[in-house]
């Protein structure tokens, strides 16, 4: 049963749904708004130029990080981690993005490439839903937003919290085949092309093959990856030029309703971790201090094109899993502090 | 010409292609449209790894080709001289000539060249499995940026997305600045933004009532307003357009000319207050108002 899913659930399929949710959405805007049509075309376009083009370093690092990861990293550097005890594990993967410092576009590939090297799934998990916040460019960013206190340590503990724990609920996975897509093979044409050199053929490269090595992985996974990325840029310029967000904020209040307005903006705006604390900002006045901490969870977690790239990566359970936990979790510790916490 | 080369081809061009028109945004000052300019120099450093790896998928392809045929294998420095020549000169050029049609002129030129210098090497090359090459799905979506990018008007974000934006009475700030920052700007200098930060953190705005106003925005017509008053606004980015906002202010102008949306606009004159809803917000009685050219940088910045 759950092979034939899995089959269901594949790459070309998903791709279709994409495309028919975006032709869906393209008509109902179109019908929604046929009056002011001509401008909102330019305006969609340039929503998604905006998007794009602040998306992509984000991606183009990720990626690079990715190629210097199967070029210069021994595939049995991860064996002391696979060792230790569930637990520390998921907490290790949590704090990974300190090493790493990537954002929620380039974390996906970058993890993909670590599974590769021998990474524990439950810790690749953890990375993945944590280092788009606790890495130090975000850090940062988020402490010159909102200044050096409670949200700063709030978000992080939480993000860390919520990580790990879901990062455990993988623990029992041993074979990464399990839930990573065509068991996490890359089409590559450097690899293809030069697999009878096999893994430990990068060693006796001289460096300069190895820095093109590097730059073909990277391109080869931007037109892998960058393939979602575009397709959740189109979703969300879609969703915010037809869309009125207007009616979102209007719903505003509440405990409950206000934490469930700010997911679904972070959802829907898809900005990027490393600047999301300004925009949250801009929410301060409007919402209470958790329903805005929410809104600093949930986004750099899972958003449009994230969810696009890690139904490529992962298999359908998993990203049901990836998707879902971290959602309750925020929700139950926001709606909580909501009643618990003023600021 | 074998499939997996052309579609390596393919992905080289492109690649070089979103170099290009970066760099293109980048020199002729229409990045600002997009993105907040602090974010700049990321965009200059996606310029630079895309060139980098497009010449590396230069030298793959005809390193590849050198293999399959050795009597006509070219010189290493060569390939690596024409590696750098096809990828750096066409975003060279961009940089100092930003007029589309001489970068599409050099952009296509290129292409032209490096198809025919692989046309040599690839002639009688035996098909290799199609697995090896980026998929056609996405070389499709990764030109999207481009066709979207070449075929739509260069605009910034127009008031027809204040329809599903709404226009805001509060403006965010952060921590560092919610002071009255505003207040060190010299009056003449103070933008829309400032006026309504003041309006924000001032607990009593009325004080400032009679200062002079000199502000730029653009005409939007807020439903909420009676006959002959508007607000001239201005779209707030914190990192891209995706994140826009618009601020205004309320211009009262009895001499009964009609501005359309979106006009931009140089309103002269001097501050009171108007109440919309609970919030006291800044109104300017006008004493001018003169059509003038969007400025070069469309947005400001909190």
């Amino acid at each position: 049963m759950i092979k034939n899913a899995d089959i269901l659930f594949n790459k070309k399929r998903n791709l279709r749904i994409s495309l028919a949710l975006l032709a869906l959405l393209a008509v109902f805007g179109l019908w929604y708004q046929r009056d002011a049509l001509a401008g909102n075309l330019s305006n969609f376009a340039t929503v998604f130029l905006g998007i794009f083009i602040e998306a992509l370093p984000f991606l183009l690092l990720g990626t690079l990080a990715s190629g210097i990861v199967e070029v210069f990293l021994n595939p049995g550097v991860f064996d002391r981690l696979k060792g230790s005890s569930p637990l520390l594990s998921a907490a290790a993967g949590s704090l990974m993005g300190l090493v790493f410092p990537v954002c929620e576009c380039g974390v996906v590939p970058l993890v993909r490439r670590l599974y590769k090297k021998g990474l524990p799934i439950s810790s690749g998990i953890a990375f993945l839903l944590a280092a788009p916040v606790i890495n130090p460019v975000v850090i940062a960013s988020t402490a010159s937003a909102f200044g050096l206190g409670q949200m700063v340590a709030m978000r992080i503990g939480f993000t860390f919290l919520i990580a790990s724990l879901t990062g455990l609920v993988f623990t029992t996975i041993q074979d990464p085949s399990e839930v990573l897509q065509n068991g996490g093979e890359v089409f590559c044409s450097v690899e293809a092309h030069d697999h009878e050199h096999g893994e430990a053929g990068y060693k006796n490269l001289p460096f300069f093959s190895k820095i093109q090595r590097i730059l073909l992985i990277a391109m080869d996974e931007l037109f892998e990856m960058g393939r979602y990325l575009i397709m959740g840029s189109l979703l969300a310029a879609a969703m915010q030029t037809f869309i009125p967000q207007s009616f979102l904020l209007q719903v505003g209040g509440g405990p409950v309703l206000s934490v469930l307005v700010m997911i679904s903006l972070a959802i829907l705006l898809s900005v990027c971790s490393t600047v999301d604390a300004f925009i949250a900002l801009s929410f301060l006045g409007t919402f209470t201090n958790a329903s805005v901490l929410a809104f600093l969870l949930y986004g750099p977690m899972v958003d449009i094109k994230s969810i696009m790239m890690f139904t490529h990566v992962f298999k359908r359970k998993p990203v049901i899993y990836l998707v879902i936990l971290p959602l309750v979790l925020v929700i139950l510790i926001t709606v909580s502090l909501n009643y618990f916490w003023v600021l | 010409m074998d499939k997996t080369a052309k579609r390596q081809y393919l992905q080289f061009l492109i690649t070089l292609g979103l170099a290009v028109y970066l760099a293109d945004k980048w020199a002729s000052g229409k990045l600002s449209y997009y993105i907040n300019a602090r974010f700049f120099p990321l965009t200059l450093f996606a310029v630079g790894a895309l060139c980098l790896m497009a010449a590396a998928g230069w030298l793959h392809l005809a390193a590849k080709a050198a293999e399959k045929q050795v009597e006509h294998a070219p010189d290493k420095n060569i390939l690596i001289f024409q590696a750098f020549g096809l990828t750096v000169t066409p975003v060279l050029l961009t940089l100092f000539l930003p007029k589309t049609i001489l970068i599409l002129g050099v952009y296509v030129l290129t292409a032209l060249l490096g198809w025919l210098l692989l046309l040599r090497y690839f002639h009688n090359l035996p098909g290799r499995p199609a697995a090896e090459a980026p998929p056609r799905s996405a070389l499709l979506i990764l030109s999207l940026p481009l066709i979207i990018g070449l075929a739509a008007p260069e605009q910034p974000l127009s008031s027809a997305s204040l329809d599903t934006r709404g226009i805001s009475l509060n403006a965010p700030v952060s921590i560092s600045q919610q002071s009255t920052d505003s207040l060190a700007v010299r009056q003449d200098d103070r933008t829309i933004l400032d006026w309504v930060k003041l309006f924000n953190y001032e607990s009593d705005p009325s004080a400032y009532i009679g200062e002079d106003v000199n502000v730029i925005g653009f005409v939007y017509h807020d439903p909420r307003l009676p006959q002959g008053e508007f607000m001239v606004s201005r779209f707030i980015i914190t990192c891209c357009v995706a994140d826009a906002f618009a601020v205004g202010m309320t211009v009262d102008w009895p001499q009964d000319v009609n501005f359309e949306d979106n006009t931009w606009i140089n309103v002269q004159g001097t501050l009171d207050v108007m109440q919309i809803g609970s919030q006291t917000v800044p109104m300017v009685h006008a004493a001018s108002i003169q059509p003038v050219s969007a400025p070069e940088q469309p947005y400001l910045y909190p």
